[in-house]
């Protein structure tokens, strides 16, 4: 059975989470389903059981990293060439760890934007659903819907107050 | 895809059009203006040409006076680069809405002023081709870096610092990419099409792009203030008279965000009669600021009197020409030009309501950048030209290769800003969007749909 996508355009993001209750009702699972807006709509998610992000753990996970890291390059080169300098220790516990700090930090930093980019599946330039006409407002509610469930599903969206139905 | 007549909010429209408007005109304005600053900028890169060509004589250094405009202008940058990317965070993780307009003026004036900033290690090295030594890599005679020199801590914080505030500039700049791709044609909408690397804005890449976004404003906190700090101990770390102080770290650190504050009420007033969006950026993101500037400047002025009270009262035998240079000496018209441009002018202007006013902002503002170059200036030659022992006093003055140098490098930082400003807007659409529905949540309505940019965010709801 061939599949196509309903892109559904709706005024007010009430209208959509209406549609997208009827939805799950008329049997559509959360996963065939995508939500476009403009901006961030703060409150009640869109679509139920939204996979969690895990950004904090990647920053985090950057930061250990970054902090084995930094202390290892200022201690290991250090004892690499045992130099004494300005009567300090040869491995300077402050200066080691100015230097783990900023690392730590980059790591962090780094490890924030690729955990961002790969939980997204960024960048990706493929044809996905999408109506460009939501960058002037609105909701766009995106469906992936097999052949036979289309009347159900225009019925659904119909319902909530749909303003725009497109079939790709 | 089959595109029908569809209602469209014109709110949202309205201000895409507003805040795209500028990338897809251009004037001839644009280009003299880009002239001008081309020319200006090519001054910075004929001077350096000399100074590579003939060597660093050219710049004029000499005996005791190593470091002259190259690194109080470096120092100057730098604490320009806090303006945005600390100021931004601290306001994102406040919540304050009215921050919604401002914060992509003040994340580029980080990155464009780090970028400038960061030029000038290169330059005073002299032979600039050999800076990648103090990249830390294996190589064939097996030395490294020497991480106990604050100057590599300075390597490696400016770094960071410079990571992650592209970063920070750019996460939230994805999905105005993403409208300036769907409105744009030609060449220019390939471009966009790559640097909105695919976005959708779906509730998946919102929630992420948030978090992202939040995290990295709690990073980039204690990693700007770490820089500064960092900076500031490249001259406390040494045993010149007054510059081994404890309280350099936070010293330089007011006096950052301070010029960096007035750096950005500058790029303010700049685009907002530059662009036409005057009612994007509104007198209360003047006032609030500048209420911010005055705190900065009260907090200097302390930092000021402490720093120079201490030195006084201790009376020590090799700091006392420092001193006395400064207060009644040679650099006394330096000095006391200083403090009248970092506080006594600034002072009632952005005390007093009054006078609080967008033109007196901008006034005071230039002064606090004017006064703030002194204060780096009169850190280090003052101590440098009067060191422990008096028969290696001296003198400096600037060469013209320094001077053209360091001049030029503001055109080169006001280039980049001017650049950058062509190709992405420098009011973030979504956020200033998000902030409209916030504020129209907070006063129990709906959009005004005849919208035309006279809703503040956070004007409906002061307390945020």
């Amino acid at each position: 059975m061939t599949q196509n996508w309903c892109l559904v355009k709706f005024s007010q993001p009430a209208e959509a989470r209406m549609a997208i209750r009827r939805l799950l009702q008329a049997g559509i699972q959360p996963d065939a389903m995508e939500v476009m807006t403009s901006q961030p709509i703060h409150g009640e998610p869109f679509i139920p059981d939204m996979k969690p992000t895990k950004l904090r753990t990647w920053a985090l996970g950057g930061a250990a990293v970054g902090l084995v890291g930094g202390f290892s390059l200022a201690t290991l080169t250090a004892l690499n060439y045992p130099l004494v300098k300005g009567g300090m220790p040869v491995v300077a516990p402050w200066t080691v760890g100015l230097i783990t700090y900023e690392t730590t930090m980059l790591g962090a930093v780094l490890a924030t934007l690729v955990g961002m980019l790969v939980e997204l599946r960024l960048p990706n330039f493929k044809n996905l659903p999408y109506d460009p006409s939501v960058v002037d407002g609105g909701v766009v509610l995106a469906v992936a819907c097999p052949e036979g469930q289309r009347s159900s599903v225009e019925g659904a969206v119909g319902a909530a107050g749909a303003t725009r139905v497109n079939w790709v | 895809m089959a595109h029908n007549q569809a209602p469209i909010s014109p709110s949202e429209a309205q201000i895409n059009r507003d805040l795209l408007g500028p990338l897809f005109k251009t004037g001839p304005r644009y280009y003299v203006m880009l002239a001008v600053l081309v020319a200006v900028t090519g001054m910075v890169f004929v001077a350096w040409f000399f100074q590579l060509a003939y060597g660093i004589g050219m710049a004029g250094k000499n005996r005791p006076s190593f470091w002259g405009l190259y690194i109080t202008t470096f120092v100057f940058w730098i604490g320009i680069s806090h303006a945005g990317t600390l100021i931004s965070a601290i306001l994102r993780v406040v919540q304050a809405e009215w921050r919604r307009p401002i914060t992509r003026c003040a994340e580029a004036i980080t990155t464009f002023a780090l970028c400038t900033g960061s030029l000038f290690p290169i330059v005073h090295l002299g032979r600039a081709w050999l800076f990648y030594w103090m990249v830390p890599y294996p190589n064939s005679r097996y030395l490294w870096p020497n991480f106990q020199s604050p100057l590599m801590w300075d390597f490696i914080a400016i770094n960071t610092y410079l990571t992650g505030s592209v970063t920070y500039l750019y996460l939230p700049m994805i999905p105005d990419m993403a409208v300036a791709r769907d409105k744009a044609i030609g060449w220019r909408k390939k471009m966009y099409r790559i640097l909105a690397l695919g976005w959708r804005g779906t509730e998946r890449e919102w929630l992420r792009l948030e978090k992202a976004i939040s995290i990295m404003a709690l990073i980039i906190i204690p990693v700007a203030v770490s820089v500064h700090t960092i900076v500031s101990w490249d001259f406390a770390m040494t045993l010149m008279p007054m510059w081994r102080s404890t309280i350099f770290g936070p010293y330089f650190v007011v006096g950052a965000i301070f010029s960096g504050i007035a750096a950005l009420l500058i790029a303010m007033v700049l685009i907002r009669k530059y662009f036409k969006l005057e009612n994007y950026l509104q007198p209360v993101h003047f006032d609030n600021l500048a209420k911010m500037l005055f705190a900065m400047s009260l907090l200097w002025f302390y930092f000021t009197f402490t720093e120079y009270l201490v030195t006084w009262y201790g009376n020590e035998a090799p700091e006392m020409p420092v001193f006395w240079s400064k207060i009644s000496g040679r650099f006394a018209p330096l000095f006391w030009l200083m403090v009248v441009c970092n506080f006594i002018i600034p002072f009632p202007i952005l005390a007093i309501k009054k006078l609080r006013r967008i033109p007196t902002i901008f006034f005071a503002s230039c002064c606090i950048l004017v006064g703030m170059w002194l204060e780096r200036f009169l850190i280090i030659v003052p101590t440098l030209t009067h060191p422990f022992l008096p028969y290696n006093y001296g003198t400096y003055w600037p060469s013209l290769t320094e001077a053209s140098i360091a001049a030029g490098t503001l055109g080169l930082f006001v280039l980049l800003y001017f650049l950058f400003a062509k190709f992405s807007p420098m009011i973030s659409i979504w956020e200033y969007q998000e902030g409209l529905q916030v504020a129209s949540k907070h006063a129990g309505e709906l959009p005004d749909p005849t919208f035309v940019g006279q809703t503040v965010p956070g004007d409906v709801h002061p307390g945020h």
